[in-house]
């Protein structure tokens, strides 16, 4: 016989590799990846934090040691005729008035900017994410209530209040807890959770509406369980993205507050993890604008490129997150 | 267990609060289901059907929505009468509601298999494990194939007839002595449709339990129903054993559903005569037949001075009409002209 009968063992069945369970979150992954400015952006974000995290290994100088003689030395590449101020390659962005070293103090600046874009961020999700559920899952009058005490926080000018606040309470213990650092956390909360809570509610009046949550009432999950199992992981996208765009302000707002004296104060402390800031360091920069432009720009620059780098993952966020935006 | 029906609702009425006045959706409904078997709610859209499902559910949305009276005795116990916590030991336990759109009824973030334990863990007390493992059984048994590896897919990996599927299986998940099962076939195409009525019919033997199936469809409740309540405007307009329903009709609302779907034992040159008119605004419902505007056999000074109540025609028969009208009763002239 020509033909032969093929055995079972071979005749059996490809094995097809089965495309694993792809959740949203992977797909917006997908997405995201193939946006080269956002993932360009976390590669700048986790260089920034690498730099927060071992700024004491990076940093050839104490951030706040000051060196008699060598006061506003000019960056490497810059040689003067004085020996005092001309560059030189271990202060490779210069001293400044006080003869510390710029670049140690960037590095250990990048901490306080870092934990000021997020801290503040994570106490407005615990305020903000809980009424905003409540308040659009409750209706009525508890969201009659809870909406009115959001807009009267929301209409009260937030700078403002931020610097009465960080002015009134600066000599408190609050107001010297962590170099200052703690009352602005508190401060950009206070004025930051409206905006969150307002997206929340949104989310959650339409969400409500949904079969799905009527599906899970009458399978009898508790209130509790459908606010946080059900409805919040169907708003988490929008969080997300609100978070992502929200660090930037909370930089730019620390960095503000500082150079206008009411935010975070210098530590003279050789073992304070939060020695100065960037914003510390452009006021010092723009007391020495006439000494040269390098003081001011350095942190500024800094300020700029993190900002960015946050804004634009938050717009690759957002266009992952939700494609029908595009 | 206490003897009698599974469930029984007596004078059901429930109101919602609108801008133009209160909806009477439910008014006096009453009627019972015992266990083991099978009552169809029929009725076109707007009569009350899904009203009267998610008022046994106690999830009529409040406000607006209101059960104004009547008590619903399941088990012999008033589900009117329980607390929230306790009712939702109800729900999805011994109640448990499978709905329209299977598309929208699963939440699109969560995988399917989180949405079938989430049930087990809250009802049964059982662990992760254990919940998932008969989850898999549970999917199993509703005809997913390979069902250990979809537990992690999400439901927009699935197919309408699927998700539909998936529904059941949640609904199913604590083995409940009610299932309600709102038009459950209504968003899917026929041969799906076909499957999962059959799916529900097989699982209810199985599991023994009494199955309340709402449609607007008479085929589904022919093939499915042992009796049958059908609803119009609110109210109870004719309740009787399927068969009886069927071949026997009381009420002129049911003859003109009948009359409007053709029949597979029929001769196929029989015109289908729609039922002329629209159904009747809820809100300022007069004392009178509430289907006496679109009905052929309309009696001027008689059907307008009451609302009839529902007597007995026949043996566990029961119909709103004043007048002993059958599918034989000639249509009077005067009707025929208006059309």
């Amino acid at each position: 016989m020509a033909t032969t009968i093929p055995s079972t063992q071979a005749n059996a069945a490809p094995e097809i590799p089965l495309r694993a369970p792809r959740s949203l979150w992977s797909d917006a992954w997908r997405r995201l990846r193939k946006n080269v400015a956002a993932m360009a952006s976390i590669i700048v974000i986790i260089l920034f934090v690498l730099m927060a995290i071992f700024a004491p290994q990076l940093s050839r100088f104490s951030p706040i040691t000051q060196t008699a003689n060598n006061s506003l030395r000019q960056p490497f590449w810059i040689k003067t005729n004085s020996p005092t101020t001309t560059g030189l390659p271990q202060h490779i962005l210069g001293t400044d008035a006080i003869g510390r070293d710029i670049f140690s103090q960037l590095m250990y600046g990048t901490r306080v900017s870092l934990i000021v874009g997020f801290i503040p961020q994570v106490i407005v999700l615990l305020i903000g994410v809980p009424i905003g559920l409540i308040s659009g899952y409750a209706g009525g009058r508890v969201d009659n209530l809870l909406m009115r005490i959001t807009d009267i926080v929301y209409a009260f000018p937030d700078v403002l209040f931020v610097i009465t606040l960080t002015t009134a309470l600066r000599e408190t213990f609050l107001g010297q807890a962590f170099n200052g650092l703690l009352l602005i956390f508190i401060a950009l909360s206070i004025v930051g959770w409206t905006g969150l809570t307002r997206l929340v509610r949104g989310q959650v009046l339409s969400l409500k509406e949904k079969e799905f949550i009527e599906a899970a009432r009458a399978v009898g999950v508790p209130t509790s369980a459908i606010l946080f199992k059900h409805i919040l992981p169907n708003c988490l996208a929008p969080l997300i993205v609100s978070v992502a765009f929200g660090v930037p302000g909370a930089i730019i707002a620390e960095a503000f507050l500082t150079f206008l004296g009411t935010g975070m104060r210098p530590s003279t402390d050789i073992n304070a993890p939060f020695p100065t800031s960037w914003g510390a360091m452009l006021l010092d920069g723009y007391n020495n604008l006439s000494s040269g432009p390098w003081y001011l720009l350095f942190p500024a620059l800094c300020v700029g490129i993190l900002t960015m780098a946050f804004t634009f993952l938050g717009d690759g966020l957002r266009d992952a997150l939700d494609p029908r935006g595009q | 267990m206490a003897n009698g029906p599974l469930l029984e609702v007596q004078n059901l009425e429930t109101h919602f609060k609108t801008q133009d006045g209160v909806v009477k959706a439910v008014n006096n409904v009453s009627f019972h289901v015992d266990r083991g078997e099978t009552l169809g709610i029929v009725g076109e859209s707007g009569s009350g059907k899904s009203v009267t499902a998610l008022s046994i559910m106690r999830l009529i949305p409040n406000p607006p929505g209101k059960i104004a009276g009547g008590k619903m005795l399941f088990d012999g116990e008033n589900l009117l009468d329980l607390s929230e916590p306790e009712m939702r030991d109800i729900r999805g336990n011994r109640i448990s509601m499978i709905f329209q759109d299977p598309m929208t009824s699963l939440n699109p973030v969560l995988t399917i298999g989180r949405q079938i334990t989430e049930s087990l863990e809250l009802h049964m007390k059982m662990t992760p494990r254990e919940a998932s493992n008969r989850a898999v059984e549970l999917l199993g048994m509703v005809g997913i194939p390979s069902a250990a590896r979809r537990l992690d897919d999400y439901p927009h990996q699935f197919s309408g007839g699927m998700r539909q599927r998936v529904m059941i299986a949640m609904g199913l998940s604590c083995s409940p002595e009610l299932l309600i099962a709102d038009e459950p076939t209504t968003a899917l195409d026929v041969t799906i449709q076909a499957q999962i009525l059959e799916l529900i019919k097989r699982l209810q033997r199985e599991i023994g339990m009494a199955v309340i199936i709402i449609t607007h469809d008479l085929g589904v409740v022919a093939g499915m129903a042992d009796r049958v309540v059908v609803m119009y405007a609110g109210r109870m307009v004719e309740e009787g054993v399927t068969q009886e329903i069927f071949e026997n009709p009381r009420m002129p609302y049911t003859i003109g559903l009948l009359r409007s779907i053709p029949r597979l034992d029929e001769s196929s040159d029989r015109r289908l005569t729609p039922i002329r008119g629209l159904p009747p605004d809820l809100i300022a419902l007069p004392e009178i037949c509430p289907f006496s505007p679109r009905c052929d056999y309309f009696v001027a000074g008689k059907c307008d001075a009451q609302t009839p109540p529902l007597r007995n025609v026949g043996p566990d028969h029961r119909a709103a009409c004043l007048f002993d009208i059958t599918l034989q009763t000639p249509i009077p002239e005067t009707a025929v002209e208006a059309v």
